[in-house]
């Protein structure tokens, strides 16, 4: 045969031919398997195939969420206070479990194994469809269990028995449920991950459910109640722990010799917490106030493994010493009292602080990054000098300092301070510096000017706004040190006097677009006379740039 | 010394494959563990499709055998760096995969004869992407699906689910 003829007989063959529906069936439900689970109820529609696909598809999820515009509408009847808006809400939501009760029915029909089945409810949670749901679930021997429901305010359902003796679960999450003292112990020998959220359970439940979990990797128990205290003892698998915001939570013991990462995040009445037998944790992210100074201290020598220590809203700390030779990534976050850190982290990679300017001592740190978040509200000359201190300290120390704050207004140090205090970024090539909360009529151009002090000669200065607003890239190019000559003397004021172009780059994440302007060119041919004049139009034609593309196109 | 082994096409073409990049398929190494694979190995695999597996099996290896080698010191930039390198492979393999469709699915037949797991998997989430937020006919039109029900039954189903087909 000839190569050409061949080449046509198959172009012929992708073009007519239906291959994908000729793929096992095994192959299309794993196709399936990653489809969010509207576009697999639209693949029953496609052909007789991918029906009989669709009616053995393993995995099942009742969420009212998917329901879009039917659930508003079904919601904007509950809110109604008339009797016949109560009526319509009731018809509506019956009709609704209705359905999901024939999808039901019709897997019992074909006798369709079950693998995921995740029921979510808020407005629609119906106990007698919930009961159905988990004997289903229980009957069909599901291996991924979500149940989230939620009901009136302080009801909660007991959960059967049942769920908590089914041996072929191995996730298992739970929303809205009371979990009784269990009549037989718990058995799910096969459970791998759980997670708790918005429980009633007394301390025993818990601790006798998560015992009944030899195999237990992952918990996560967060919105619950019923518990003061929480004692997890030999769990020997578990390897990720999540503690979060459990109302009534006084005291807390965890021994899980191989978790390798552990959070736990408040509630303040929190103030008894005993992980020290976990000495494999490489990562620990702690946000209660309970926190002190000296069990801080005590602890992280305890941990040779730790890598990535986070403390936020710890306001009991004071004056803390953190000590490992472990550790890679720090971040301290709006612990408000703390007023002096003491690093003995020789390997510390990464640092992130969050919070007013306070005293970190240290030896030599070689970071690859470090970000500050700056809040203050009395900004002043004496703050400034102590701001300028810090950064410069830490740009010594760091490959890449990123600074944030919420008004930029750290970054406009006063002209009188210029001529005194040296740049505290100098030598640097890249600047990102973030603004979260900036004013409408924004002063742009100043704060490029402050930054630009900051670091003279730098290359790029990135300017963030907000969350999902706008970053400016700014990229300058300099003539060769005309004025200010080789080395930066004092005052460093003259970069407006040396840059030669300005490239700004309009970045916005919110649409993934990226813009570039077209060069904004200041400065074509080489005249002296010139660049005096076209300075101060550049930081005019830069305010006008940014005030314009970043309010005009965000709303 | 890496062990080799030949691997034959179903159009009898031989290729010269490391053990340890060919044992990703549970098939391949039940076949050798059996005593099986005295030889040639003979796959029912076309050679194209074959040089694709290959092709994954490769890069999959490079991957492993790299972090493997790793020490501690200036890891995260470098896995980092890998991390990307990887991202730009796979890219450019969907983006071949997805221009021609027949590649694809003889792909992910060989990769579910040859149990490749891996592949597998990354083939599934790569057709899934393709059908993700799409309506019924564009589906059909993209994979050349004949729908094969009346009128009737099609406006049945539609109605039966109808919240998974509002826009």
């Amino acid at each position: 045969m000839v190569d050409g003829s061949f080449d046509i007989i198959r172009k012929r063959r992708i073009d007519d031919v239906d291959r994908i529906s000729a793929l096992p069936e095994s192959i299309l439900q794993h196709i399936m398997s990653f489809l969010p689970f509207r576009d697999v109820v639209r693949t029953s529609v496609l052909s007789k195939t991918w029906e009989k696909a669709w009616h053995t598809f393993p995995d099942i999820e009742f969420d009212e969420k998917l329901f879009g515009q039917d659930l508003r509408n079904l919601l904007l009847l509950g809110f109604d206070e008339l009797d016949s808006g109560h009526k319509r809400f009731d018809q509506m939501k019956r009709k609704l479990l209705n359905y999901w009760e024939k999808v039901l029915q019709s897997r019992r029909w074909e006798m369709t194994s079950l693998r995921k089945f995740t029921l979510k409810t808020e407005r629609l949670s119906d106990l007698e469809f919930v009961h159905q749901c988990i004997r289903y679930a229980v009957e069909n021997n599901v291996k991924v269990l979500k149940l989230e429901i939620s009901l009136e305010k302080d009801v909660f359902y007991n959960l059967p028995q049942m769920v908590l003796c089914l041996k072929s679960i191995t996730v298992l999450k739970l929303r809205g449920f009371k979990l009784e003292s269990p009549g037989s112990n718990v058995k799910l020998s096969s459970l791998r991950e759980l997670y708790l959220s918005d429980v009633d359970a007394d301390a025993h439940v818990v601790e006798n459910l998560v015992g009944g979990c030899p195999l237990i990797e992952f918990l996560s128990i967060e919105f619950c109640g019923g518990f003061k205290s929480l004692k997890l003892f030999g769990l020997s698998k578990l390897s990720i722990i999540k503690v979060q915001s459990n109302s009534e939570l006084e005291r807390m013991t965890i021994n899980a010799p191989n978790a390798r990462s552990m959070a736990v995040i408040g509630p303040d009445i929190l103030s008894d917490i005993n992980i020290a037998t976990c000495k494999n944790l490489k990562f620990l992210c702690l946000c209660t106030a309970s926190v002190v100074d000296g069990w801080l201290s005590n602890l992280i020598p305890g941990l040779p493994l730790l890598e990535g220590l986070h403390l936020g809203l710890c306001y009991e700390l004071e004056s803390i010493k953190i000590s490992s030779s472990s550790l890679k990534r720090l971040r301290i976050s709006r612990c408000m009292n703390l007023v002096e850190v003491k690093f003995e982290t020789p390997n510390l990679t990464k640092f992130g602080y969050e919070g007013e300017i306070i005293s970190f001592s240290s030896g030599v740190l070689s970071l690859l990054e470090t970000d500050f978040y700056i809040c203050s509200s009395n900004i002043d000359n004496e703050w400034y000098v102590k701001f300028v201190e810090l950064i410069t300290k830490f740009h010594g120390f760091s490959k890449v300092l990123n600074l944030q704050s919420d008004s930029g207004q750290i970054a406009i140090v006063p002209s009188a301070l210029r001529q005194i205090l040296p740049p505290p970024l100098s030598g640097a090539k890249h600047l990102n510096f973030a603004i979260n909360m900036p004013f409408k009529s924004f002063p742009i151009a100043q704060v490029l000017d402050g930054l630009l002090w900051m670091s003279p000669h730098v290359q790029t200065v990135s300017i963030k706004f907000g969350q999902d607003f706008k970053t400016f890239r700014f990229q300058f190019s300099y003539k060769e040190h005309l004025l200010c000559g080789e080395e930066i003397k004092l005052p460093v004021s003259c970069w407006k006097d040396c840059i030669k172009k300005v490239e700004i780059e309009i970045i916005s994440e919110k649409m993934e677009l990226i813009e570039t302007f077209n060069k904004v060119e200041m400065i074509t041919e080489a005249d002296s006379k010139w660049y005096a004049f076209e300075d101060e139009l550049l930081l005019e034609k830069i305010d006008k740039l940014v005030s314009q593309s970043h309010w005009l196109e965000s709303y | 010394m890496a062990i080799m082994y030949a691997l034959k096409s179903s159009d009898n073409e031989i290729f010269e494959v490391e053990q340890k990049v060919i044992e990703q398929s549970e098939t391949i190494k039940k076949m050798i563990e059996d005593g099986a694979a005295t030889g040639e190995i003979p796959l029912q695999v076309s050679s194209k499709t074959l040089a694709k597996v290959l092709e994954w099996c490769k890069q999959r290896q490079h991957k492993t055998v790299e972090n493997e080698n790793d020490d501690n010191k200036g890891k995260r930039k470098k896995e980092r760096d890998e991390d990307d390198d990887i991202k730009e492979w796979e890219n450019k393999f969907s983006d071949e995969l997805k221009a021609d469709k027949d590649v694809l699915f003889d792909l992910l037949l060989a990769s579910n004869y040859l149990d490749l797991p891996a592949l597998l998997s990354f083939l599934c989430q790569l057709v899934a992407d393709m059908v993700a937020g799409k309506m019924p006919e564009e589906i059909r039109r993209m994979f050349n699906i004949e729908n094969d029900f009346t009128p009737e039954e099609e406006k049945a189903i539609t109605a039966e689910h109808g919240w998974a087909f509002q826009p």
